[in-house]
């Protein structure tokens, strides 16, 4: 019997839309597969994170979980509890962090929004406003706790937003991409606190950045297109991928990346282009062979400059590359 | 100091004018009904909507007047027939809601989806974007009144004047455009006052209140038929009525033309100005994504 | 009042919240809860309540403007005839009043769950243990009581302007009678809600279902006006029944006990219905946006 406190068991999630002619003829039927068969266990006191694309199924998952889109099949427990047959449980043993800065209320305090759904979860006005005022001193808005949300910066109602999902101590924790669009210094304070303060909560962490999964996960999934393409350690991933080294190189210019594609001891190679500029990015086993060669094919092709190169470590994008042939930028 | 200029840079900057203004307000005309069309319970709305706005008064006129004849409203306005005098006055009821709540509030409905900025970044003139939802709405309304007359005629034993039906098409093009400056007038409060839509509500119903649709002004408090003789819509629904009804012999037709035409170019000209310095005041203030 | 049953297998997690957390079917502390945020909002707009007191006499002056082109001042012989009263004016403005709560659970409490969704708060409310159901009604109390508050501007102001006037007696009964009918009407907000969930567009279905619930009421024009058929549609209307018997002890001054009792039996009967099948639309349409994943979206 699995005793984990995250259990999902080939979780699958179809959407299905239909284009239609004159209102009432369907003419097509789009079926998206956004989460295919996914299985994963959290055990007790770890942080998974969940890394991929956008559009990965990353979200998908969380709501499943969080009960607010059904699963086309498969099941989840969190807590023991079935996510569909007994939500309520499963509801009251979690705390989701999702939803971007509009999930609050902006003609509210943070204080009164704090404690408004502190009473959701049955605490009395007094035990609300302590635990309300507990959160907002530990995320450094003590001071700010009567303004209205409507007046404070971005990054301050993030920190709402996450507090909320601590209002109830949840022993199990969803945080969806809980660091988007904050600015590094917000971005890291929340990652801090994660990493410091929360280490005795399971925790289920999706992001598309690396850094952060990496530096916050002990287990990390990687996801694409509603399927896991790999799970483990940041190292066990890395090792994946250590036979292979990784030439990164920044041109002017656009390279013809079949040829590159083509050429017999590449891996795999894709290109995106930043601020007018070129990166190039290729695995082979052998980094210093491969820098040779597509030096001299650049060298060659007209238009092309090599502004910089390097043989780097593997890193979790070169797994995902492996393992899609794209970039999680991508 | 000499600019970089690719070839699609100086083919836009060449069609500059007029033209390209007229084009840019159809594409953005079309782009709305596209979005309209493609939520069918609006398609349906569209077709219930104005049986849905008669249906009441005609319920209510029949309970007080007992038949389809009052001698009340012959001795105030001539005419016994009240469900053809309701009918043709309300039809214009769809055509200004249009105008007013759906060109006012183009601007904020593109300001909710995040699209105002993106819009008011490209080369089209700011009141362009105003006129290409005002297409829109005209259309929209239009359809509205033809089908609001065309039921009221086929159901509900209406008559009008076949002789009145071109004229009445003039009147019309004329109400637009003292609407357009009102519409205007709302766009500017929408961008101002974050609940301006009560202060339009406020406006809309109150115009509609005092413009003789489904009464002669004769039966308002002097002050507001006062009021009522200053709104071009007053002007707009006497002299489609009076066409519709009466035909070519409409004999109120020279007082409702130039009246309407001197309400509509003060309308016009009070809005576009309101319009140019309000948004100017937004991007000043930077406000223009906020909501 | 508990509802799963927990299965007891795997060894959970317990704290202090979750030891002593059973699901409830009715929350009603956490209804109070939402009700008292909505108001906390609404108040934060003062101007509201002023407003929705005097916007509505601009929706309704024009019906009764048309009835005295029509008719002349206030009274006529046909709809003395039909209606029992001679006086339209005072008939219709009482309805009107009436008419505010039909008007306010159809486009706030029914809206209530499309303003969270399109506010982005409508998920972090669902991600919660609390039922559905108690937030529902919670948006159902605040609407009301500002409901009553600007209804009853509504009223005097109407009464001031068009010099009417109503048997102050009759409140006890009137009071009764209004509040079966705002129960009922909380089915019926509730069915609106489940199905605003589902369509994208609820602007023009809220219009609709208030443009038809309108010209069923007889607000302007007393029932025997409307066709037979349409008639028997206006008496499933929550307001309806409500409406003529408050219009009746408010205008007469007279309570006859029998037809108070038939009146207050058939509401009791409405509540039920409406109730039961709010409940089921909103649970229909609560699953189906899960199952579309488009709780989140507007």
């Amino acid at each position: 019997m699995n005793q984990n406190p995250v259990e999902i068991q080939d979780l699958s999630k179809t959407f299905i839309s239909v284009r239609r002619r004159a209102i009432v003829i369907p003419v097509e039927k789009t079926r998206v597969e956004a989460l295919r068969s996914i299985t994963m266990d959290i055990p007790k006191g770890q942080i998974h994170g969940l890394l991929g694309p956008n559009g990965a199924g990353k979200t998908t998952l969380i709501k499943c979980l969080a009960t607010l889109v059904l699963p086309s099949s498969g099941t989840a427990r969190v807590n023991g509890y079935d996510v569909l047959k007994e939500s309520t449980y499963a509801r009251a043993s979690m705390g989701v962090c999702q939803g971007n800065e509009r999930s609050i209320y902006w003609k509210l305090s943070a204080r009164e929004n704090l404690i408004f759904f502190a009473k959701l979860y049955r605490m009395s006005h007094d035990e609300a406003k302590e635990r309300a005022d507990e959160l907002l001193g530990r995320m450094g808005l003590l001071d700010k706790a009567d303004e209205k949300t409507e007046n404070l910066s971005h990054g301050m109602r993030m920190k709402i937003v996450f507090a909320r999902a601590l209002l109830h101590d949840p022993p199990i924790l969803l945080l969806d991409e809980p660091t988007q669009g904050l600015d590094p210094t917000f971005a890291a304070d929340l990652r801090k606190f994660i990493k410091e303060q929360l280490r005795d909560r399971t925790i289920l962490l999706t992001t598309h950045y690396m850094h952060e999964a990496d530096m916050l996960s002990d287990k990390i999934a990687l996801i694409d297109e509603g399927e896991l393409k790999s799970f483990g350690t940041p190292k066990e991933l890395k090792e994946e991928v250590r036979d292979y080294d990784s030439l990164h190189m920044k041109l002017v210019g656009t390279p013809d990346i079949e040829t590159i594609k083509g050429m017999e001891m590449v891996m795999s190679a894709s290109y995106s282009t930043r601020n007018g500029h070129s990166e190039l990015v290729v695995t082979a086993q052998d980094g210093y062979e491969l820098a040779y060669q597509l030096l001299t094919l650049m060298h060659k092709t007209p238009g092309v400059k090599v502004e910089h190169f390097e043989v780097k470590e593997p890193t979790l994008d070169d797994v995902f590359m492996k393992l899609t042939g794209r970039r999680i930028e991508d | 100091m000499e600019h970089e200029e690719t070839e699609s840079f100086r083919r836009m900057w060449a069609r500059a004018g007029f033209r390209a203004e007229a084009k840019a307000a159809w594409a953005i005309a079309i782009n709305i009904w596209k979005i309209e069309l493609s939520y069918p319970l609006s398609v349906l709305w569209f077709i219930v909507m104005p049986f849905l706005w008669f249906i009441p008064m005609l319920i209510t006129g029949s309970a007080v007047a007992g038949g389809t004849e009052s001698a009340v409203l012959n001795d105030l306005v001539g005419t016994r027939d009240w469900v053809t005098y309701i009918a043709i006055g309300t039809s214009i009821i769809g055509l200004t809601i249009s105008i007013m709540w759906g060109t006012g509030f183009s601007l904020r409905r593109e300001q909710n989806s995040g699209t105002l900025e993106t819009l008011m970044s490209t080369p089209i003139g700011r009141s362009t974007l105003v006129w290409g939802s005002m297409l829109h709405n005209l259309s929209h309304g239009g359809l509205g009144v033809i089908l609001q007359l065309g039921a009221a005629i086929i159901f509900f034993g209406v008559t009008i004047n076949a002789w009145g039906i071109f004229p009445a098409l003039g009147i019309i093009a004329l109400a637009v455009i003292g609407l357009q400056g009102v519409a205007f007038a709302v766009t500017c409060i929408v961008l101002l006052a974050k609940q301006g839509w009560m202060i339009v509500e406020f406006i809309s119903s109150g115009l509609l209140l005092v413009a003789p649709m489904s009464y002669p002004l004769s039966v308002l408090p002097p002050i507001l038929q006062y009021v009522g003789m200053a709104s071009p819509l007053t002007w707009s629904v006497e002299g489609f009525r009076g066409f519709l009804m009466n035909g070519l012999a409409y004999q109120g037709v020279v007082q409702a033309v130039l009246t309407l035409v001197i309400l509509d170019m003060i309308f016009f000209a009070f809005g576009a100005l309101m319009f140019r310095y309000t948004e100017r005041y937004v991007r000043a203030k930077g406000a223009l994504e906020q909501f | 009042m508990l509802t799963e049953d927990a299965t007891p297998e795997a060894e959970r997690i317990k704290t202090p919240y979750l030891a002593t957390f059973k699901p409830r079917l009715m929350d009603w502390s956490a209804a109070k809860v939402f009700a008292l945020k909505n108001l906390r909002i609404a108040i934060r707009y003062p101007t509201n309540f002023l407003i929705w007191g005097i916007l509505p006499l601009l929706w309704y002056a024009p019906y009764i403007l048309m009835m005295i082109a029509i008719a002349g001042p206030g009274t006529s012989q046909s709809f003395t005839e039909l209606s029992g009263f001679d006086d339209f004016i005072t008939f219709s403005i009482i309805a009107v009043f009436v008419y505010q709560y039909v008007d306010k659970s159809i486009w706030s409490v029914g809206n209530n769950f499309r303003w969270e969704q399109f506010s982005g708060t409508l998920e972090p409310l669902f991600v919660t243990p609390v039922p559905r159901i108690s937030i529902l009604v919670g948006a159902a109390f605040s609407d009301t009581l500002q409901c009553t508050f600007s209804a009853t501007v509504l009223l005097v102001i109407s009464s001031v302007l068009f010099g009417v006037s109503y048997a102050i007696t009759m409140v006890a009964p009137i009071v009764v009678m209004l509040t079966m009918m705002v129960f009922a009407l909380y089915g019926f907000s509730f069915m609106i809600a489940g199905l605003i969930l589902v369509f994208k567009d609820p602007s023009v279905l809220t219009e609709l279902i208030s443009n038809i619930t309108y010209v069923l009421s007889p607000i302007t024009y007393p029932l025997q006006a409307l066709p037979s058929a349409a008639r028997f549609a206006a008496v499933l209307v929550p307001s309806t029944i409500a409406i003529i018997t408050i219009r009746e002890l408010a205008i007469t001054g007279l309570f006859q006990p029998l037809s108070f009792l038939q009146a207050f039996a058939s509401m009791l009967g409405l509540v039920i219905g409406f109730w039961v099948l709010g409940v089921l639309a909103f649970r229909w349409g609560e699953k189906w946006t899960k199952e579309k994943g488009s709780m989140g979206g507007f």
